[in-house]
């Protein structure tokens, strides 16, 4: 079986890292730590992920349009955030999962293992 | 209805500065209104007296200019009577007046309705006021349109604090995203590093504690203002994931406040036994429950923090005791010089902490 690929958008550099092994250590692929938009971007649309970890605010600007072309293609999307109250996230996209930084690592892969349904 | 043999004599048309007396201004000449206590004598009182600024236009006379203001208008605006009697208000407004508020009271004149509305004034020497504006019909007693009144409301401070509180609240806002992101760097660093050295495992205890110490110190945001804080939000937080995970968890402590410096002590004390109760005790079986409470015996004394855990499976204390937790615990409260006062009890674990509040 082909392992998931996992895109991780965080701009703060030691918390994508950390993202980044947290990710690969649990057995997924990873595209990223990406520090901004346009490289997210790019990257989604060069190789679509099984699932993306975002962060909400990234260094050029909010990733909330990022998040909506994803899921207006089926891919799950965990939003990882200091800035926002889950419960303001989750009224714009009903069906994200949403974690507060800092977030364990163990949550963070459960959350990742739910999103894809095993 | 003038008596012709008022001895009054009858007033040159602009001289009503030193009157702040609507009834002559606005021509009640019915007799009755001339006795005290009569309806237009209280007008003309409540008129003089107000600290209210109230003012009348008249929609008969070309552009519904005024024809009465009282003395706080006149206070509010700087203008004296003969300048401003038989001029429409709209000469208060300026360059930086908003628009829309001026269309908004055009219709609600046109229409006959009450409105209030909020725009910015300019005063006789230029400088501005925020005008809380409430304009309204007044009707005779034939219901026929008689005048406009419109009472006007300098909120220029209000609008200061308004603005500080929105400010203030976003600068929270702002503080507890960095505090987050500070924390999550924290995290970061930690876990990097473990993996780096090999030491996972004890990466990931220290993270546990810092994320405990996170969430502490993010409810005390709302009080940064007051010096104190309300400790139950702290514990609420600290152990709120353990409750999510399914571990049956009652917290009945008072609104006890504490100094700041607190928040760290008591984030990390019930983080371990948290982690003891997950490990070893009541928590590590299904049928096992915890209650905290927590008070200030003493306002500003001591905060007392009782820990009962129940239905769990018996515990070896010298297993607990090994741990590095017990001896933080340990450390810490020696360090606060307060104390901890643990019970292995058949029942379940209890652990009495105490801690002063004063340095
Ligand atoms: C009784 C009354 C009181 C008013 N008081 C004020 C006022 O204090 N400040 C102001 O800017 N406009 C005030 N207005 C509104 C203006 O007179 C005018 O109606 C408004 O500017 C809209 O009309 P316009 O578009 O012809 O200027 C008042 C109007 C009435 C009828």
């Amino acid at each position: 079986m082909k392992q998931p690929t996992i895109l991780v958008a965080e701009d703060e550099s030691i918390v994508g890292w950390d993202l980044r092994d947290t990710v690969e250590e649990a057995g997924y692929a990873v595209e990223g730590p990406f520090v901004d938009i346009s490289s997210a971007m790019l990257s989604y649309q060069k190789h679509k992920p099984d699932l993306a970890i975002l962060d909400v605010q990234l260094s050029d600007g909010n990733v909330f349009p990022l998040a909506e072309r994803l899921m207006a293609e089926n891919i799950p999307v965990i939003f990882h955030s200091g800035h926002y109250q889950p419960d303001e996230v989750h009224k714009r996209f009903p069906g994200s999962t949403s974690l507060c930084k800092p977030c364990p690592p163990a949550d963070i892969i459960q959350s990742v293992h739910d999103a894809l349904g095993n | 209805m003038r008596d012709d043999s008022d001895p009054r004599p009858t007033r040159p048309a602009q001289t009503y500065t030193a009157f702040d007396e609507p009834s002559d201004r606005l021509g009640v000449e019915h007799a009755a209104d001339a006795f005290p206590g009569s309806p237009g004598m209280l007008f003309k009182q409540a008129m003089a007296q107000t600290r209210m600024s109230i003012c009348l236009t008249d929609p008969h006379l070309p552009d519904n200019p005024i024809v009465f203001a009282n003395r706080a208008f006149r206070e509010l605006t700087g203008y004296r009577d003969d300048e401003l009697i038989g001029r429409n208000c709209r000469f208060l407004q300026g360059p930086k007046t908003d628009p829309a508020p001026v269309a908004a009271m055009r219709e609600a004149l046109a229409n006959e309705d009450v409105v209030i509305v909020e725009m910015l004034n300019y005063r006789k020497d230029g400088s501005t006021f925020w005008n809380a504006l409430h304009l309204g019909p007044i009707y005779d007693e034939t219901g026929k349109l008689a005048y406009f009144f419109g009472s006007q409301w300098d909120v220029t401070d209000l609008r200061v604090a308004r603005a500080e509180e929105q400010h203030a609240r976003m600068m929270a806002r702002e503080l507890s995203h960095r505090m987050k992101n500070m924390f999550a760097v924290i995290s970061g660093i930690v876990n990097v590093t473990g993996r780096m050295r090999g030491v996972e495992r004890e990466a990931a205890e220290i993270n546990d504690r810092i994320q405990a110490l996170g969430r502490a110190y993010e409810t005390t945001l709302d009080d940064a203002a007051s010096g104190t804080i309300e400790i139950g939000n702290a514990i609420h937080a600290i152990l709120d994931p353990y409750g999510r995970k399914g571990a049956p968890l009652e917290l009945r402590g008072n609104g006890a406040r504490v100094p700041f410096s607190v928040v760290s002590i008591v984030g990390l004390v019930l983080h371990e036994l948290a982690a003891n109760a997950t490990k070893y005790g009541a928590w590590a079986s299904d049928t096992g429950s915890v209650t905290v409470d927590w008070n200030s015996p003493e306002p500003d004394e001591t905060l007392v923090i009782e820990w009962r855990e129940r239905g769990g499976p018996a515990i070896d204390p010298d297993a607990v005791a090994a741990g590095t937790g017990s001896a933080i615990v340990d450390r810490i409260l020696r360090t606060a010089s307060g104390t901890i006062e643990r019970k292995w009890n058949p029942e379940g674990f209890e652990a009495i902490v105490s801690i002063p509040l004063r340095g």
